[in-house]
């Protein structure tokens, strides 16, 4: 089976070609500058990395072009784009009304265009995608997958906002989390090393830390809480994104500073976190190298790691104990310095850390990093989102 | 006011070029730039101060939260100054020139002849109007973008007189550019101009008269209907310059107001138009 699995951004799209049945892709490539001069394609094939140029006027043009080098005779791994069982579509906000993989139809399409306002930066684009795989590739099925779908299982106690009730009932104002696709893959994976894959009391908190990030507590399964809110910007310090900020301050910035919300909005999203407290850098890589000599990159640091670990041990209470802890997301799986940082503030849960796997745990590995006698296994596990995508679009197709 | 018209949907041109280097026009420039086009700022003598000028206010929004120092780097870079007004090769001229020009229709008529056929010329109309200017022109559109450019969410956008090639293309300029269309029709200084000039020129008038003072005239303006800012604060944000050449050509019943002189002497930032 060959599954095409499509991320459309605003101006780009990042696409797979994958057997679900196996994790490497057959084929995988990024459009850029889509609608704007100088667009081009990096397509990978057979571990070469090719670089196409095309002006490319708006997504369909995009796909057309994508699906011209899937199957093209020296670049492609495919001789017809028939070939192509499904498309599988990543899609950031599915709100309350989708929680689960859903086969695109007219009516589906409809409902998609109700969540745009939840997340009107992501979705939109998403929308496009699928709208321009239908159009090229209108006999095979279209199945979209929620970043927000694993976090459908959180309880209500936890998902809501204690502000007025007839807010959460009027716009559905409550935390509905993100990642939800990369915390699903390292939990179930996970999960399945340690052979509890069907252990309905298998705790695990999975941290995923890149430039955005997001901590997720996972018990049996099933998401319990999550880091992120109604939108990404709750939670954990982030590459620029401030996560949890009294939301007071805002408005008294706001009055000093005669902001208005796009200025705000800004503010929280694209000048704060790791790149407004260290004013030097928003890459964790940049931060390691200057905190023997810059203060405010080492705080930087400190800050983010004990934003980690408070929710670590929040999640932990919740879970009532912790069985595993993974860390995944570019950062959770190259920086064995945050990861030290964090576990070393937990040996009161029986933590320990195996300081040499630890240290091997760079280069987008998967490895145990926990100590053989530790109470709770540590791991740096690299994530995989196109494949859940490629999985449950092949599960949709198949119930049909 | 009418209905606005349909028209043929318009791609929003890559390349734009921009005439003038007042402060509306270099707002304009850097919001487009922003928005990906690539600018072609046409001004007629040295570009250094205007370089200079747009530096420094893409400073001030950086220091503002408004975009991010990489964002101003790569918008900068998509500017190209030029030190005279000349033929580019763009989708859509958008001109600030011909209504400060004592025969705009003379300027009018020599941005058609200077740049290709293919471009749509749109001008900028302040307080004129477009039979004034351009009239007639079968790829001329009319605007009137309300400072500070950046800033304001909304433009006008004339509806009728004009080609349906010119409106169409500056529609999807204007959306690019993530702003709201006022369709309006040719009358000179509709919409927002006109009752802004009304209400200036009744705090002016208040305060002369010694009943209250220009800033708490302002300030009680500001407060009782709501706004963002008072309307003499905003002439010191436009340039009491701009707003009276507006009186000016508006004319009859927008006379310049004594009290706006005093403002121009007091609050004079820029030669070519205010703080925004």
């Amino acid at each position: 089976m060959k599954i095409l699995v499509v991320n459309a951004g605003s101006s780009s799209i990042k696409y797979q070609l994958l057997d679900p049945d196996d994790s490497g892709p057959l084929a995988k490539g990024t459009l850029e500058k889509i609608g704007q001069p100088g667009s081009f394609l990096t397509h990978t094939v057979r571990g070469e990395k090719h670089r196409l140029e095309r002006d490319v006027l708006d997504h369909s043009a995009g796909i057309e072009w994508v699906l011209q080098v899937l199957a093209d005779p020296e670049l492609g791994v495919i001789r017809d784009v028939r070939e192509i069982d499904a498309v599988g579509h990543r899609m950031v906000h599915g709100g309350e009304k989708f929680y689960k993989p859903t086969l695109v139809t007219p009516e589906v399409m409809d409902v998609l265009v109700e969540c745009i306002p939840l997340a009107p930066l992501h979705n939109p684009h998403n929308i496009k995608g699928i709208e321009a795989c239908r159009r090229i590739l209108p006999d095979t099925p279209q199945v979209v997958v929620f970043d927000t779908a694993f976090h459908a299982t959180i309880p209500k106690h936890a998902y809501l906002y204690a502000l007025p009730y007839d807010l959460y009932e009027k716009h559905r104002f409550r935390r509905y989390g993100f990642h939800g696709t990369s915390h699903y893959y390292v939990s179930r994976e996970v999960a399945k090393h340690m052979g509890r894959e069907d252990d309905p009391d298998f705790r695990v908190i999975t941290c995923h830390l890149g430039n955005g990030g997001s901590i997720t507590a996972v018990k049996g399964g099933k998401s319990i809480d999550t880091s992120m809110g109604y939108t990404p910007v709750e939670g954990l310090i982030m590459g620029t994104r401030c996560g949890d900020v009294d939301p007071y301050l805002f408005i008294q910035i706001m009055e000093i500073y005669d902001l208005d919300t796009r200025q705000v909005s800004n503010l929280m999203n694209k000048f704060s976190g790791l790149l407004g407290i260290s004013g030097v850098s928003n890459d964790m890589r940049t931060l390691e190298e200057l905190m023997d000599t810059d203060e405010r990159a080492r705080l930087a640091i400190e800050m983010f790691c004990y934003r980690v670990l408070k929710y670590v041990g929040a999640y932990t209470a919740a879970l009532g104990g912790l069985d595993a802890l993974v860390f995944t997301g570019g950062i959770g799986t190259n920086s064995p310095l945050v990861r030290r940082i964090v576990c070393s503030n937990l040996g009161y849960l029986g933590l320990k850390l195996d300081e040499e796997a630890n240290e091997r745990g760079v280069g987008n590995k998967t490895l145990r990093i926990s100590a053989p006698d530790s109470k709770v296994e540590v791991w740096a596990y690299l994530t995989n989102e196109e494949l859940v995508i490629a999985q449950q679009a092949a599960e949709v197709v198949a119930s049909l | 006011m009418s209905a606005a018209r349909s028209v043929p949907t318009s791609k929003a041109p890559d390349v734009i070029a921009v005439v003038d280097g007042g402060t509306a026009a270099r707002e304009l420039a850097s919001l487009a730039a922003l928005k990906g086009m690539k600018v072609h700022l046409l001004c007629d003598g040295d570009t250094g101060p205007v370089e200079e000028s747009i530096r420094a206010s893409l400073d001030a929004k950086v220091a503002r939260w408004t975009i991010s120092a990489a964002e101003a780097k790569s918008l900068l870079a998509r500017i190209a100054f030029h030190d005279a007004v000349e033929a580019v090769d763009a989708g859509l001229v958008v001109d600030f020139r011909a209504c400060t020009e004592k025969d705009g229709a003379a300027w009018c008529a020599r941005l058609d002849s200077l740049f290709p056929s293919s471009a749509v010329i749109a001008v900028q109309l302040g307080g004129r109007s477009f039979a004034e200017l351009a009239g007639g022109g079968d790829r001329f559109a009319a605007v009137r973008f309300f400072p500070p450019v950046w800033d304001v969410k909304t433009v006008e956008v004339l509806s009728n007189g004009v080609s349906d090639a010119g409106r169409g293309t500056v529609l999807a300029f204007a959306a690019k550019l993530g702003k709201r269309v006022v369709p309006v029709s040719d009358v000179p200084g509709a919409v927002a101009l006109r009752p802004y000039l009304a209400l200036l020129d009744a705090c002016l008038e208040v305060a002369a008269s010694g009943a209250v003072s220009l800033d708490e005239a302002d300030a009680a303006v500001k407060e009782a209907l709501r706004m963002k800012v008072g309307p003499v604060e905003l002439a010191r944000i436009i340039g009491p310059d701009v707003v009276k050449r507006w009186c000016e050509s508006l004319g009859d019943g927008f006379g310049v107001h004594p009290l706006l002189d005093e403002l121009e002497r007091g609050g004079k930032d820029d030669e070519r138009g205010g703080k925004a």
